[in-house]
């Protein structure tokens, strides 16, 4: 191994190890390694810093950095289960699954496992919090995944109900037992609007957030995650809906897709045509039918 | 479902898609269809600009739910806003004015 390959190595291993809870670089390493002898090997003290001061500034910056962006991509969760709580989970959370990816846009993409495994932050509202989580990181993905290209006339030209219609790899739908989606758009209205530097504002803002998430109730939805013209939509599905989509992605033929988007549907058998017709050209017109 | 009826119910998806296709091709950019029910709109523009956290001036995306950034290039994910700006002197030194 190159020496500057083991000093990135030991550099990454100072830096990316997690904080102390007073947010300071921990003296000794869970691995026991002691960061006071580690710095002063490879860093200089200066007329104002330690060696391991000037070390901890990178530790610190680091894991800031992933604190900010967690808070970021979280901040629906983060009104659910409280921002002391949330605090916690955070940093518990980045601990266990730390970032394995170039991209800070992976953080939390196993929150929600980990949150399955650690029942005390899904405690006393567990559907409410996994709900919220789940909606956040379909947001995520819907935000940035790729974009297919769209299906063309041949393509249009050859569809039967042995077809296999593929979707945009950025759409999401979701099965929820809370309407999270209004709770996240009033939540980030909220944060949103003027006067941030007020005390009394902010606090006054943490109140209504307070009395939002306590007064929501439960109510069973389906909805798409999606990307239009480069922003994120929540759209509401019909029970149907949600099958057809969910049959579709799976990989079922368009013919049984439509047969399991009706098992113990509502709909009468009279209306079912004009409502996949409907249905469909939406569909198609926001373009999630892909090559 | 009936054979018969399962045609139906397939022609009657196709004929859909095909319209939407051609609503999708006369569109321009930026135009409102009335075909088109995208949902409601994720959050509202002046959410982009706040930052409450306590970490305020780390790990903020510029361009974040500006539209900067789609089709999975990941290009603005983690960039300072406050980068270069002369907002985060951690290391004892004050920035030259």
């Amino acid at each position: 191994m190159s020496e500057l390959l083991e000093l990135q190595r030991r550099v990454a291993a100072a830096i990316m190890h997690p904080l102390t809870r007073n947010e300071t670089m921990p003296r000794r390493r869970r691995d026991g390694v002691s960061n006071t002898s580690e710095a002063a090997t490879y860093i200089k003290p200066n007329d104002r810093l330690s060696s391991f001061e000037r070390l901890e500034i990178y530790n610190r910056q680091y894991w800031f950095r992933l604190y900010s962006c967690f808070e970021e991509d979280f901040p629906g969760l983060k009104a659910v289960v409280g921002a002391q709580k949330f605090e916690l989970l955070m940093r518990d959370y980045l601990t266990d699954c730390p970032s394995q990816s170039f991209t800070l846009r992976n953080l939390g993409s196993r929150l929600e496992s980990w949150l399955l495994e650690h029942p005390e932050y899904l405690d006393p509202r567990r559907q409410l919090v996994l709900d919220m989580c789940r909606l956040e990181w379909a947001h995520i993905e819907a935000f940035d995944e790729a974009e297919n290209p769209l299906l063309d006339a041949d393509d249009l030209a050859t569809i039967d109900e042995h077809s296999l219609l593929h979707l945009q790899p950025y759409l999401r739908i979701l099965e929820l037992q809370y309407p999270v989606e209004d709770l996240l758009i009033a939540l980030r209205s909220e944060s949103g609007s003027g006067d941030a530097s007020s005390n009394n504002a902010s606090a006054a803002r943490k109140t209504r957030r307070v009395r939002r998430v306590a007064a929501l109730e439960p109510e069973h939805i389906f909805l798409a995650v999606h990307r239009h013209e480069n922003s994120v939509y929540y759209k509401r599905l019909d029970r149907e809906d949600y099958l057809l989509l969910k049959a579709l992605l799976s990989g079922a033929s368009l013919g049984n897709a439509i047969e399991t988007a009706f098992v113990d549907s509502v709909i009468p058998e009279e209306d079912r045509g004009r409502w996949l017709q409907q249905i469909f050209t939406s569909w198609s017109a926001l373009g999630w039918f892909t090559r | 479902m009936k054979h018969s009826m399962k045609t139906l119910m397939v022609a009657a998806a196709v004929s859909g898609l095909l319209s939407g296709a051609a609503t999708l091709q006369a569109a321009t950019p930026h135009s409102t269809n009335p075909v088109l029910k995208a949902g409601k709109a994720s959050f509202g523009s002046a959410s982009l600009h706040q930052d409450t956290s306590k970490h305020s001036c780390k790990g903020k995306n510029d361009c974040k739910g500006q539209g900067g950034c789609k089709a999975g290039d990941n290009g603005c994910k983690g960039k300072n806003s406050c980068k270069g700006k002369g907002g985060c002197a951690t290391d004892g030194s004050k920035h030259p004015s």
